[in-house]
C-alpha cells in the first residue's frame, strides 16, 4: 500500500478523490440511489402519469395476495433448483473428461465454452425453433426414432415450458461452469491420484474419494453462480415464452417488467423489486457465511 | 483400463458431447442459407442449395446497418470508459487514504445489487436526465464495473514499489504514473475488461428494450427480437438476421479465446 | 523497447489476428467497389417464341415481391430483338412476365437480387407461350 505522506499529500489526495470520482458517481446513481427510490416507490400508487398516492404498505399486501407473484417466485425458485444441479452434474463430468491429457483439449473447451457468449436473444429464437411443435428438430428426432407419436409441444404445455427454458439455459451456461470447475479440478496435484492408483484405487473410487471432496468449494462457487443467474435471467424468457403458457414461465423479473412497463404500475412493481432484492441479499449473505467469505460478488449482467 | 483405452473412450464422449452443443448452431446456419425448415421434406445434414438471398432481405427489410451502428457505438462508449474509469478507480485503491475502508465497502456492496433490480428507478432517472433514447443513455448504466476495478487494482499490486518510488524521485507527478507505467503493464487486465464489458454491452437486451422509444436507435439484440414478433418464427430471414448477430461476437471471441475464457473466469471470483 | 521493435513484437504476436481483419476490411472494400460500379439498375432480358424467334411489342410487366404491399408494377415494350429494359429499379426481389396479344403469356418467374439497383439480365428468356 502506499502512503500518502510528504509534501504532495494534498495533491494526491485530491489525485485519488478525482479518480474515485467517475465510478462512485455511476454506483450511486445507478445502484444505491435506486435502492433507496424503488424502497419508497414501493409504498405508493403511481401510474407513470398521474400524481404519486402514498399508500403504505397496500403495494405488499396485494403482492402477498397475488397467485402471480407466488407463482413467479415459485418459478424462480425452480428455475434455480431444477437447473442449477443438472448444468453442475454435466459440467462435473465434462471437465473430468477434458482433463484429461489429451490432443485436442483446447478445441473441446472452445467448442463447449462457445454457446456462453452468444446474445441470450439469439439462443432464446434458436431454441424455440427447435422446440417447434411442426418444424422443429428435437420433435422430428423424437420421432423419427419413435420415442413419441404425436409432436411434443414444449414451449406450450403447461407442464413442459419451464423444464424446457431452463434446458435453453443449461445449454449456454454449461460451458461455463466447465471452466469453473477445471480451474478447480487443476488445483488437485497429480500425486493424490497416483498414490492412489498405487493403492489399488480404480477411476471412478479416485473420481468420489479425491475428486468430488477435493473440488466442493469451487462447486459451490457454480451454485452461487447459478442462483443469482436464475433470479436476473430475462433475455431468454421474455423472447422465448413471455411468461406463457399462462404463468408457467413467469418469474419474478419478467413480472416486474410487466407491472412496471406494460401495466404501468410502477409502485407494485417497485415493491416486487424490494422483494426480490432483499431475498437475493438474504442468499448472497448466507452462502457467505457457509464459503467463509469466498464467493462475494458476482456478474449479474447475463 | 490401459491409458490408450480410456483416451479413446474420452474422445468419444467428448465429441458426442461437442456434437450436440454444437448442432443448434449449425442448424441455425444451415437454415438461414438454404431456408428449409421440416415441414416439407426430411431435412439434409448438408445445405441443398444455399444462398445468401436470406442475409440480403434482412439487410433491406430493416435498418440492418443502423442497429449495428447503434450497437458499436454503445459498445464503444461502454469499453473505453470502463478502461479509463476503472483504472483510475484501481489505481487510486491503491494508496492509504481516509475513508478508504468506506468506499471499498461501499464498492462491494454496489456488487450486490443486480441490475435487473435497478431497472424502474434507472428508467426514471435516464428519463429526468433527459437521456431516453440516446446513445449515451443506453451506455450510462454500464458505463463502469466493479470487478473490473478490483481486476485493475489486483493488477496495479502486483507492480513492484520501486518502480513507483524511483518514478517519484525522478519527480514524476503520481496521476501521470498511472498513464505511463501502470497501465503499459497491465495488459492481460486491460484484456480481461475489454472482453467482459464488450460481451455486456453487446448482449445486453433488457436495458435497451426499456430505453429506446424510437425503432432507429434500437442496438442489435432489440432488433432481432422485435424481428421475431414481426414475421413468423419459421422464416430463413429470421435465422439469417440471427447469424448476423452472433457472428461478431463469435468471431471475437475465436480470435481471443485465452483472453476470453480467462476474462470472464474472472467476472465469477472476486479479485 | 524502441517504437519499431515494440510494434514488430506486436506484429509477430497477433500475426493470425492481423491477417484476418486486414482480409475483412479488403473483402469489404472490393464488395463496396462491386457494388458502386454496378448498381444503375438495369434490368433487362429478352422475349422469345417457343421457336426461338424474338418477339417485338410485347408488354413485360415488373412487378416488386414485398411482403404486404401490392405495388404497380412496371411495364416496357420489347424492341424488334426482343430485349427490353428496365431503368432505375429499386426492388430486391421482383416478378418479372411477358405477353403478346394474340401470341402468348410468358412464365411469370421471380428473382432476387444481391443489393440494390444491381444491373441484372434475365439468365433465361421469357417464353411466350400460346392460351392464357
Amino acid at each position: 500500500m502506499r502512503r500518502v505522506t510528504g509534501q504532495r499529500r494534498g495533491r494526491i489526495l485530491l489525485m485519488i478523490y478525482l479518480f474515485l470520482f467517475p465510478s462512485l458517481a455511476i454506483f450511486l446513481l445507478y445502484r444505491i440511489t435506486p435502492i433507496i427510490w424503488n424502497f419508497l416507490l414501493s409504498f405508493q400508487e403511481w401510474q407513470f402519469i398521474g400524481p404519486n398516492i402514498w399508500i403504505g404498505l397496500e403495494n405488499y399486501a396485494e403482492m402477498i395476495r397475488d397467485p402471480v407473484f407466488w407463482q413467479s417466485f415459485k418459478n424462480t425458485l425452480f428455475y434455480f433448483f431444477g437447473g442449477t444441479p443438472i448444468a453442475i452434474a454435466l459440467a462435473v463430468l465434462i471437465a473430468v473428461l477434458v482433463n484429461n491429457p489429451i490432443r485436442g483439449r483446447n478445441a473441446y473447451r472452445v467448442m463447449i465454452f462457445l454457446p456462453y457468449p452468444i446474445t441470450p436473444v439469439a439462443v432464446a429464437i434458436i431454441w424455440q425453433w427447435l422446440y417447434n411443435e411442426k418444424v422443429g428438430l428435437i420433435n422430428y428426432v423424437l420421432r423419427t426414432l419413435r420415442l413419441v407419436s404425436d409432436p411434443v409441444p414444449f414451449l406450450q404445455s403447461f407442464k413442459l415450458a419451464l423444464p424446457s427454458v431452463i434446458m435453453t439455459t443449461v445449454w449456454q451456461v454449461l460451458g461455463y461452469f466447465v471452466i469453473i470447475v477445471l480451474t478447480g479440478l487443476q488445483t488437485i496435484p497429480d500425486d493424490l491420484y497416483e498414490s492412489a492408483e498405487l493403492d489399488g484405487a480404480n477411476r471412478f473410487t479416485q473420481f468420489f474419494r479425491i475428486t468430488l471432496p477435493l473440488i466442493r468449494s469451487t462447486i459451490f462457487l457454480c451454485f452461487i453462480v447459478g442462483i443469482i443467474n436464475s433470479f436476473t435471467v430475462f433475455d431468454i424468457i421474455y423472447v422465448m415464452t413471455d411468461g406463457g403458457p399462462g404463468h408457467a414461465t413467469e418469474i419474478l423479473v419478467t413480472n416486474i417488467y410487466k407491472n412496471a412497463f406494460t401495466f404501468n404500475r410502477m409502485g407494485y412493481a417497485a415493491a416486487m423489486t424490494v422483494f426480490m432484492f432483499l431475498f437475493l441479499m438474504l442468499v448472497t449473505w448466507y452462502s457467505n457465511r457457509i464459503s467463509g467469505g469466498e464467493a462475494g460478488g458476482v456478474n449479474y449482467y447475463e | 483400463m490401459s491409458r490408450r483405452r480410456t483416451h479413446i473412450l474420452t474422445h468419444i464422449l467428448l465429441i458426442l458431447i461437442c456434437f450436440l452443443i454444437i448442432v443448434p448452431i449449425y442448424w441455425v446456419i444451415k437454415t438461414s442459407l438454404t431456408g428449409e425448415n421440416l415441414f416439407n421434406y426430411p431435412p439434409s445434414l448438408i445445405p441443398r442449395d444455399p444462398h445468401i438471398y436470406f442475409f440480403v432481405d434482412v439487410y433491406y427489410w430493416i435498418p440492418f446497418l443502423r442497429f449495428f451502428m447503434n450497437s458499436v457505438i454503445v459498445s464503444a462508449i461502454v469499453v473505453v470508459s470502463n478502461i479509463v474509469f476503472n483504472a483510475m478507480a484501481g489505481f487510486a485503491l491503491g494508496y492509504n487514504f481516509p475513508g478508504k475502508k468506506f468506499i471499498i465497502l461501499t464498492y462491494l456492496s454496489c456488487m450486490m445489487v443486480p441490475f435487473q433490480t435497478t431497472i424502474i428507478p434507472a428508467f426514471l432517472l435516464t428519463k429526468y436526465l433527459g437521456l431516453l433514447n440516446t446513445h449515451l443513455g443506453l451506455a450510462l448504466p454500464l458505463v463502469s464495473t466493479i470487478i473490473n476495478i478490483f481486476v485493475f487494482k489486483t493488477n496495479f499490486d502486483a507492480v513492484p514499489s520501486s518502480l513507483h518510488d524511483a518514478a517519484r524521485i525522478d519527480g514524476m507527478a503520481d496521476w501521470k504514473m498511472l498513464f505511463r507505467i501502470y497501465l503499459p503493464l497491465a495488459r492481460p487486465a486491460i484484456a480481461t475488461n475489454i472482453i467482459l464489458t464488450f460481451v455486456w454491452s453487446w448482449n445486453n437486451f433488457i436495458w435497451p428494450l426499456i430505453i429506446t422509444q424510437d425503432t432507429i436507435m434500437r442496438t442489435l439484440p432489440l432488433g432481432l427480437a422485435r424481428f421475431l414478433s414481426y414475421f413468423e418464427d419459421t422464416s430463413g430471414q429470421l435465422y439469417a438476421f440471427v447469424i448476423m448477430v452472433i457472428t461478431p461476437i463469435i468471431v471475437v471471441f475465436l480470435m481471443n479465446q485465452r483472453s476470453f475464457i480467462s476474462g470472464m473466469m474472472s467476472g465469477a471470483v472476486k479479485g | 523497447m524502441s517504437l519499431a521493435g515494440r510494434l514488430s513484437e506486436f506484429g509477430r504476436a497477433n500475426l493470425g489476428r492481423i491477417v484476418f481483419i486486414v482480409a475483412v476490411v479488403l473483402a469489404l472494400l472490393i464488395w463496396n467497389i462491386h457494388v458502386r460500379l454496378n448498381d444503375d439498375g438495369f434490368v433487362t432480358g429478352v422475349v422469345l417464341t417457343p421457336e426461338g424467334d424474338p418477339v417485338q411489342g410485347a408488354t413485360v410487366q415488373l412487378r416488386e415481391q414485398t411482403l404486404n404491399l401490392l405495388k404497380e408494377p412496371r411495364t416496357e415494350q420489347t424492341d424488334e430483338q426482343g430485349r427490353f429494359v428496365f431503368t432505375d429499379i429499386e426492388m430486391i426481389e421482383f416478378v418479372i412476365s411477358a405477353k403478346l396479344e394474340g401470341v402468348g403469356t410468358s412464365e411469370r418467374p421471380r428473382y432476387h437480387l444481391y443489393f440494390m439497383r444491381q444491373n441484372f439480365e434475365l439468365p433465361e428468356p421469357l417464353v411466350l407461350k400460346a392460351g392464357s
